[in-house]
């Protein structure tokens, strides 16, 4: 296996990901929320995709949580992968509403649920990336 | 309207599916097309407009062109897709819209790959382990299997449905591919065996996710004379809907009701029937649980019932609405993109009476519905058998 067969992946941040990587740094997630309607979003800074008003803010939310869906991978989709399976992938949903992917980590994977409430904890992955990853609470 | 006169399917072509070693994806999509154009009882050169889904294993910027070269045709439009499930199918809707138009008389729309044998079972699950948000959702390593796997979890708890229901749209697929000399996987199979078998992702077991498959299918967007003065028989496009809500799951909202409804209902409301008047349904079926949904959102039975809808025996080969008649993405084949179009050709052979074994008596009308994404984008079709 080559060294780039082991490298797991890691995001990049970009123009419209700039201000949620950097509240990671201070172990905050940041969302764009709408002055408009009241939603919050985590991928366009430039309008509220329920209302589509230009009218947005940076707001740090709550990394309290629960899991709407979840699953437990036990074959791995890629080599990089493969020392860590079984794991858990899990749709969270902040108390702000917000849906996130996620893994849920320290824990034992069977006995992770729906409903069950989690909270955000912070791993480091790279120099750069500070990567949200969510605990039972 | 005049009814003498009208745009639809004119003709199919399929090559073999499953492992096909010494293939290429180009000579693929060459059978495809040829075997579609001769059932039209056309030349290839009399082709003016090709429509391809390109390739995983021999991608082409300019892939319809490369097909075309290699065919040796120059048709005088050529047009390289990024489709997935279920805007495969809407690109017939569209190769329609320009025959209607009087821009063309000719189009083929044609998808085939060579996964298995190219990619391997490995290296095409690898090629997928990138998919998802690239900031949000790529970093916790999300695969295909597995972001269904979030849907289907979601389903199972809300409704209380019972696995072993669930399975059975992979056996009720078998059913109809021991039919079908065609299918990839043949040798019948139980809702037991489809529990026993791995689990790749909770609550997904190896045999309710498509295999990888090489193969590939075409089809000819015609008029119906033409077709009739060659003595072919032309498909009517009856109706058609699409739905794209979303592109990646943090957006998905409420995943256990799909865009399938909103689909469906602009196809049914165009072809002035409802799902009660469908004599046989081609419902996507790339993993097992995502059959039982669509089933439900186009009206086929009552939200959350889909799967005790299959374990009743309703879509197996003699049952009130038989569905995937091929086999579906289950057991016929998954060479990728080719897979929503292989439904279209199947309810085509079927509404021509051409089915042998399978063929299901007096099928006039027929859906083929498809999704794409995690559930994201949906089309449905609904086609008649020839009017004249």
């Amino acid at each position: 296996m080559t060294d780039k067969e082991r490298e797991r992946y890691v995001p990049v941040p970009d123009g419209d990901s700039l201000e949620f990587w950097k509240g990671t740094e201070h172990g905050m997630l940041v969302v764009h929320a709408c002055r408009g309607c009241g939603h919050r979003q985590l991928d366009s800074p430039r309008r509220c995709q329920a209302c589509q008003s230009g009218d947005l803010y940076l707001e740090t939310v709550s990394g309290d949580g629960v899991i709407y869906s979840f699953t437990i991978v036990r074959r791995a989709p890629a080599k990089s992968l493969e020392d860590r399976v079984p794991y858990v992938l899990a749709l969270i949903t902040l108390s702000s509403g917000v849906r996130m992917v996620s893994n849920v980590v320290n824990c034992d994977p069977d006995s992770v649920a729906i409903g069950m409430p989690v909270k955000v904890v912070f791993e480091r992955i790279s120099e750069e990336i500070n990567l949200p990853v969510f605990v039972p609470a | 309207m005049d009814r003498s006169q009208y745009s639809g399917v004119v003709g199919v072509g399929e090559t073999q599916v499953g492992k096909l070693p010494g293939r290429t994806s180009l000579s693929l999509y060459a059978e495809a097309i040829e075997r579609a154009a001769e059932d039209a009882s056309l030349r290839v050169t009399d082709i003016d407009c090709l429509i391809t889904g390109n390739s995983r294993v021999q991608p082409y910027l300019y892939h319809s062109e490369a097909v075309a070269e290699y065919m040796g045709i120059q048709p005088s439009r050529c047009l390289t897709t990024g489709t997935g499930g279920s805007t495969t199918i809407s690109l017939v809707r569209h190769a329609q819209a320009l025959v209607d138009a009087r821009q063309c008389s000719n189009v083929i729309v044609a998808v085939a790959d060579n996964l298995a044998t190219g990619l391997g079972t490995d290296g095409t699950v690898e090629s997928m382990a990138g998919i998802g948000h690239p900031q949000y959702e790529a970093p916790y390593g999300v695969f295909i299997p597995g972001l269904y796997a979030l849907v289907a979890q979601r389903y199972l708890f809300e409704f209380g449905i019972s696995p072993l229901d669930l399975a059975e749209v992979a056996v009720s697929d078998r059913m109809h591919a021991t039919l079908n000399p065609a299918a990839q996987y043949r040798t019948p199979i139980s809702a037991e065996d489809v529990i026993a078998s791995k689990l790749i992702s909770d609550p997904l077991h190896l045999y309710e996710c498509a295999p990888i498959s090489d193969g590939g299918c075409a089809v000819v967007v015609g008029h119906s004379d033409r077709a009739r003065s060659v003595g072919k028989q032309t498909v009517a496009l009856e109706g058609f809907g699409e739905s794209h809500r979303y592109e990646h799951l943090i957006h998905s909202g409420d995943v256990v009701n799909t865009g399938a409804a909103e689909s469906g209902l602009q196809a049914y409301t165009e072809a002035g029937i409802g799902p009660s008047e469908i004599d046989v349904a081609y419902v996507y079926d790339a993993f097992a649980f995502i059959q039982c949904m669509q089933l439900e959102d186009l009206g086929f039975c009552k939200k959350g019932e889909g799967a005790a809808f299959v374990a009743s025996g309703a879509t197996r080969p003699g049952g009130s609405l038989p569905v995937n008649t091929h086999g579906g993405v289950l057991s016929h084949s998954h060479a990728g993109k080719p897979s929503a179009l292989f439904q279209l050709v199947e309810a085509v052979r079927q509404l021509r009476d051409e089915c042998g074994e399978r063929q299901i008596a007096g099928v006039t009308t027929a859906l083929v519905h498809a999704e794409g994404g995690i559930l994201a984008s949906h089309s449905t079709m609904i086609l008649r058998a020839a009017r004249d």
